[in-house]
């Protein structure tokens, strides 16, 4: 494992080199992805691009038209932790939370979590319900894409050569928003998910009903997943138990795991539990949504269907 | 080619001079360069956390930081954390609570609770067991090394008033 | 005051806990472990292994030619370079003409530093031929297998082919106790089940680890982290032709064995490199070649028939019992060690036994804490749960009617001295408050209790020697070569020389493991170093006592039998005497020098030897002697637990372990090993299993191996370990030892406690969700014709 170093001080000095480099440099940011490929010769870069010390490409800060812009290099704990954060876009700080353990926690990045591109990745789920795009640059300029395109297989993004990821832009949830996302191992956060759940539930204040439904499965395919059928039998429905029910049973159905074998779970598991947990996570996070609303005459709420 | 950059880094409150090649990671620069061997290597990939040192505050694990990303960052490790006539209370409070069998985990584990106990003074089991659980031990079942971190925050507690 | 109480009560520091005398070290990072040596060898080479991926394969080509001539490798070996002989105790360096289990090493390489190795390790050019593969343990076993696992069967010391015809099985014993056609027909409910256990690692911190240095004599230095450097001396000798004088071993702390570093699978491939390169080499193994290649667990298969009368008197058993070896002769192969958990507990009068140890392409097993005792209780103590079930009888009651007592004769034939496990049982009984049914919350999680007892032999097995210096001033060494993976002997051994000169503990040193220095010992296994170890330390300070209180006795012209030795000072009949340093002559001119009065500079030298009685051979045919073991150790633990019926997780809430260890040495350091015990045998229960594809394991990683971390022991207030002691009569203090029994008896406790909570019952470790919740969904479904899910098969 031999490669060059080089530690630019700004964008375009990270420009050059990616240029220059292209797929031949890998960019670092925590390293607790990189730094153990390239220990067992799954990545053999000639050189390695650490940005972490690129001052453009920290932090978190609300944009002027509501949402939020975090930079790449915002680490699980900052996001875990961030006030900011909590209030409405917390689904990614759960998310950011159930990544491995406090170590890890402390140095991982939100944009090499996201860049690594393993399915069962925790805090890209929770991107994609939130409708986050991923802004890119490369000497030809800026573009953005959609969490939900920017994954492409396993471990593999639609990042070109010569391009980087700056930073997530994240609009605004709408109140009455509440998310909900889980990751289940048998040991808990330390393992990779076995299954993860993302689930996003707006509500309309007058009536209590669903006006916005996500759900996303990841390591259940070669990508996080997106269970559009399940999302859409949510839409303009009351709270009910049979529906969540429902909904995940066709999230299960349309889980793509591995057949094969597997070191985590087996197929038929995994899709058990995309049922067991995409309906706990659709519960919570209606509940989440309900908080805010007043659950008195101004609606009918059946009582015995409260999940 | 020779491919080894000098860096500085500061460790246990020394600033350090060392040349390193780019793919050495943090560990293996305090075992091999610096002769703090007190940071161990339990695994391949980050699992362990016998490697765990404090970086700005921070407790992460060195195996999987390149060295030279450490460049310009203060490092603490557990041959900083006290002396024998001077223990720190976790140091003190492993050896009085038999949190210690093999002893292999142990510098990682003190690091992992010292960082906890920094930051949350008032850690409850339930932190602790959460905190700690990237920390792996086979021999002594956690029991006692709750036990021990329990105490030793009481003790820090304490000395605070 | 009994005398025995007056007895413990004037101890000092016998029974109680004394602080370890090696964590402040280990605290303050200081303490050595075999890796932390390695910079103080300049020009060290560094070793890596090519590994086969193929669970069965020829090695059809293997060049090495590019990676000789690469810059900085200073040699590669194969196979034909590795010395012809073969020890039992020592799997083979490398690969010859066939590579017999994926992660067999077929060459390897010494070159400057780590990456160098591992670029030359890349360099190697090797073709296999894939060959048919045996992976699990019955098919391997039967005539005309599909593969022979070891060709040379028979063909080397250690080793025996049982029958050509089936040239897998390397080991059978038979235990024929009275006559089961008889007893079976007098039983009123016969039982019969399969269970079965998978294969799992130790997975001890630190992986294996030797540094190997040339000498100019020819000769060796070797510090390693394996265990017993007697033995490894012996090995190393033997093996290389090298004199035993010119071989020194020396350990460092060992970070962990639980049994991993009784076989010796990094040292002989560490002195191969050595002599060849005339160099300082030092092999260290990674996480996942500690998966592949460094021994495991033997996974088990237990086929169990039980007769019961109505009453609950077991009238009749039959077991065979099928101990999967792996892939090499270094396995504890057999038979005979799993079935001495089906022998310590229950009287069984009519008991017949066949245990198979058998070869297959996998990764090869060895010693694992408990040593095949867990998994023949796993099925017994399982077995017992549901026969009270069909007798509708309490499963305490059962064991109770069955339970041997002191005095009694096992199955074997020996005669029971010390067996405390009713007591355990009945500890852990009332602590978990077994017969009050669980508090059951809404929600998925359904909750049941579990018990389970159990003991372990302990082999009497070889001979300790320890020797005890007394230096002029008081202080006191200690020296020993049984081990120090963790488990405290280094305390033990302090404690002992304290207890026995009556000094403070700071006043003695503990010296251990250097061939050079230290006197002969096997290793710390089977439990035994307190009982061994310490009877011979024992011995020892009551050798250099008895010098010191010799030369008192011309001194202070009295009887020795008047004297004793207390905190540096002779006494005569009670009262002080003299001090202990003046017995100690200065050097003159005027006085005869040599001789045998005490002189300064020459510290008293005490020895001891000890060793248990030994074995009595027992018939081929019938397995029956007065005397297999030396001594059993015993254990009872009871659990509650909480099982997901919609994911089948399995959480331990409550723990209560009891022990009979004979006496509590030091009782922290017993509770260590119970809750330490306990954690490690959660994992074996409900978490670890290697996942083979093809034969090659593919979780080797400590992210996929499941290892318990903190979250999956339960709380600090729910787990409780309690003593039950049953005095050894040749035990130090009445000790025998407390390692193991730990291990045996959780997994059928929770096993019993999952089908006191849902009802269904698990005969396959481990009991993981997946497992689980196949079990829960059949258990819904209409009867289906096996009433079992598929079983699963080993290696695949």
């Amino acid at each position: 494992m031999k490669f060059e170093y080089w530690e630019p001080d700004s964008i375009p000095a990270a420009m050059a080199l990616l240029e220059r480099y292209r797929e031949r440099a890998k960019i670092l940011a925590g390293g607790t992805d990189l730094v153990v490929q390239m220990r067992r010769g799954i990545m053999r870069p000639d050189g390695v691009i650490h940005i972490g010390r690129i001052p453009e490409l920290k932090g978190i800060l609300p944009k002027v038209e509501g949402g939020i812009r975090i930079g790449t290099l915002t680490t699980m704990r900052e996001i875990e932790k961030s006030e900011i954060l909590q209030s409405g876009f917390d689904i990614l700080c759960q998310g950011a939370a159930q990544v491995s353990c406090p170590q890890i926690r402390n140095v991982a990045t939100l944009g090499g979590n996201t860049c690594n591109g393993v399915p069962s990745a925790d805090t890209v789920p929770a991107l994609m319900a939130l409708g986050a795009e991923a802004i890119l640059m490369s000497p030809a300029g800026e573009r953005s894409v959609p969490l939900e395109k920017f994954h492409n297989g396993p471990g593999r993004t639609i990042l070109k050569g010569d391009e980087m990821l700056l930073r997530f832009k994240i609009p605004a949830p709408p109140p009455f928003t509440g998310g909900c996302y889980l990751k289940y191992t048998p040991r808990g956060t330390f393992e990779l998910a076995i299954v993860g759940v993302a689930a996003l539930i707006t509500l309309n204040p007058r009536d209590g009903l669903c006006e916005n439904a996500r759900l996303i499965l990841g390591a259940c395919g070669p990508t996080p997943l997106r269970v559009k059928n399940a999302e859409s039998i949510l839409l303009g429905k009351r709270r009910d138990k049979s529906l969540f029910a429902r909904a995940a049973e066709i999230a299960a159905g349309e889980a793509k795991p591995n057949p094969g074998v597997s070191v985590r779970a087996s197929a038929p598991y995994r899709r058990e539990m995309v049922r067991v947990w995409s309906r706990y996570a659709l519960e919570k996070a209606w509940q989440k949504a309900e908080a805010g609303l007043d659950l008195s005459s101004k609606f009918e709420v059946n009582k015995a269907g409260n999940a | 080619m020779n491919m080894k950059q000098k860096i500085e880094l500061e460790v246990n409150g020394k600033t350090q001079e060392v040349f390193v090649e780019p793919w050495k990671t943090l560990l293996e620069v305090l075992r091999e360069d610096l002769g703090l061997t007190g940071a161990k290597m339990g695994c391949d990939d980050g699992n362990c956390g016998a490697c765990t040192v404090i970086v700005d505050g921070q407790a992460i694990k060195s195996c999987l930081m390149l060295a030279l990303q450490a460049r310009g960052k203060q490092i603490l490790t557990i041959e900083g954390l006290g002396s024998a006539e001077n223990l720190h209370p976790l140091q003190q409070a492993f050896i009085d609570h038999f949190a210690v069998q093999c002893g292999y985990c142990t510098p990682g584990m003190i690091m992992t609770a010292k960082a906890l106990l920094d930051e949350k003074p008032e850690a409850t089991e339930e932190d602790i067991r959460e905190n700690l659980h990237g920390n792996i031990c086979r021999c002594t079942g956690y029991v006692k090394i709750v036990e021990a971190v329990e105490a030793a925050r009481d003790r820090m507690k304490k000395r605070d008033i | 005051m009994s005398a025995k109480e007056s007895l413990i009560s004037s101890l000092l520091f016998i029974g109680q806990s004394i602080p370890r005398v090696d964590a402040l070290d280990k605290v303050l990072g200081r303490a050595r472990f075999t890796a932390d040596l390695q910079r103080n060898f300049p020009g060290l080479l560094h070793i890596k292994v090519l590994r086969s991926p193929h669970a069965h394969a020829r090695i059809v080509k293997l060049d090495t030619s590019r990676a000789e001539k690469m810059d900085g490798v200073r040699a590669v070996v194969t196979g034909k370079d590795c010395p012809e002989k073969v020890h039992f105790r020592a799997p083979r360096i490398l690969a010859l003409e066939e590579a017999i289990w994926a992660g067999e090493g077929v060459a390897a390489v010494a070159a400057g530093s780590p990456e160098i190795a591992e670029e030359a390790i890349g360099l190697i050019q090797v073709e296999y031929e894939k060959l048919p593969a045996v992976l699990d343990a019955e098919e391997a076993m039967q005539a005309n297998p599909p593969a022979v696992v070891d060709r040379q069967l028979g063909q080397y010391p250690g080793s025996s082919l049982i029958t050509p015809e089936a040239p897998n099985i390397t080991g059978h014993f038979k235990l024929r106790a009275g006559d089961v056609a008889k007893g079976f027909a007098e039983a009123d409910i016969v039982l019969e089940n399969r269970f079965s256990t998978s294969r799992i690692s130790h997975s001890q911190l630190e992986p294996a680890s030797c540094l190997a240095r040339c000498e100019p004599d020819g000769g060796v230095t070797l510090w390693t982290n394996g265990q017993g450097v007697h033995v490894i001396k012996g090995i190393i000798s033997d093996l290389f032709n090298l004199p035993l004088a010119k071989v020194r071993v020396i350990n460092p702390y060992q970070g962990g064995s639980f049994g991993n570093r009784l076989r010796h699978y990094v040292e002989p491939l560490a002195i191969l490199l050595a002599l060849k390169t005339g160099g300082t080499v030092q092999l260290t193994f990674s996480r996942k070649e500690m998966y592949l290649a460094a021994s495991t667990r033997l996974p088990v298969v237990t086929y169990i028939k039980t007769g019961v009368k109505r009453d609950g008197t077991i009238v009749a058993q039959q077991m065979k019992v099928i101990v999967d070896n792996g892939a090499s002769y270094a396995a504890v192969q057999d038979g005979r060690t799993a079935s001495s958990g089906a022998v310590p507990t229950y009287r069984i009068p009519n008991f017949f036994l066949d245990s198979y140890g058998v070869n297959t392409n996998t990764p090869w097993a060895g010693a694992y804490r408990g040593l095949g005792t867990p998994q023949v209780v796993w099925a017994i103590e399982c077995q017992l749960d549901m026969l009270a079930e069909r007798l509708r009888m309490d499963p305490v009651e059962l064991r109770r009617k069955n339970v041997l007592h002191k005095g009694e004769k096992n199955a074997y034939g020996e005669e029971i001295a010390s067996i405390g496990v009713m007591q355990c049982l009945e500890k852990v009984v009332q602590e978990i408050q077994l017969h009050e049914p669980s508090t059951q919350e809404p929600g998925p999680w359904r909750r049941g209790k579990g018990v389970a007892m159990g003991g372990k032999q302990n082999t009497p097995r070889g001979r300790s020697e320890a020797e005890v210096l007394v230096h002029e001033d008081g202080t006191i060494e200690v020296l020993y070569s049984a081990d120090e993976q963790g488990m405290g002997s280094e305390t033990v051994m302090a404690q002992i020389a304290a207890e026995e000169f009556r000094v403070p503990i700071c006043q003695v040193r503990v010296k251990r493991g250097d061939t050079a220095v230290t006197p002969y010992d096997t290793f710390s296994a089977s439990s035994f170093t307190t009982y061994n170890t310490g009877n011979a330390l024992r011995l020892a300070c009551q050798d250099a006592i008895r010098q010191i209180l010799q030369a008192a006795s011309q001194k202070l012209e009295a009887s020795p039998d008047d004297l004793t030795l207390e905190n540096g000072k002779i006494m005569v009949q009670g009262s002080p005497g003299m001090d202990l340093n003046k017995l100690f002559e200065p050097f003159s001119m005027f006085t005869l020098q040599g001789g045998p009065a005490l002189k300064k500079g020459t510290p008293v030298r005490g020895w001891g030897v000890f060793a248990p009685s030994p074995a009595v051979p027992w018939d081929p045919e019938t397995g029956l002697t007065p005397r297999m073991w030396n001594w059993y150790q015993y254990n009872a633990c009871g659990v509650e637990v909480a099982v997901n019926t919609a994911t089948g997780e399995i959480k331990i809430l409550r723990g209560v372990l009891t022990a009979d260890m004979g006496f509590p040495i030091n009782p922290k350091m017993c509770e260590g090993q119970m809750e330490g015990g306990f954690g490690m045998a959660i994992g074996a229960s409900v978490l670890e299993e290697y996942i083979f594809r093809d034969g090659l394991m593919i979780n080797s990683s400590f992210g996929n191996y499941r290892i318990p971390t903190f979250r999956e022991m339960p709380p600090r207030a729910q787990f409780k370990s309690f003593f039950a002691p049953d005095p050894l009569p040749d035990g130090p203090w009445g000790s025998k030892g407390i390692g193991e029994a730990t291990m045996v008896t959780v997994a059928p406790a929770i096993a019993n406690a999952v089908y006191n909570a849902v009802g269904v019952r698990l005969r396959d470790l481990p009991m993981n969700p997946e497992r689980v919740l196949q079990h829960l969904q059949m258990a819904k479904a209409p009867a289906s014709a096996s009433g079992q899910p598929p079983r699963r098969r080993g290696g695949q």
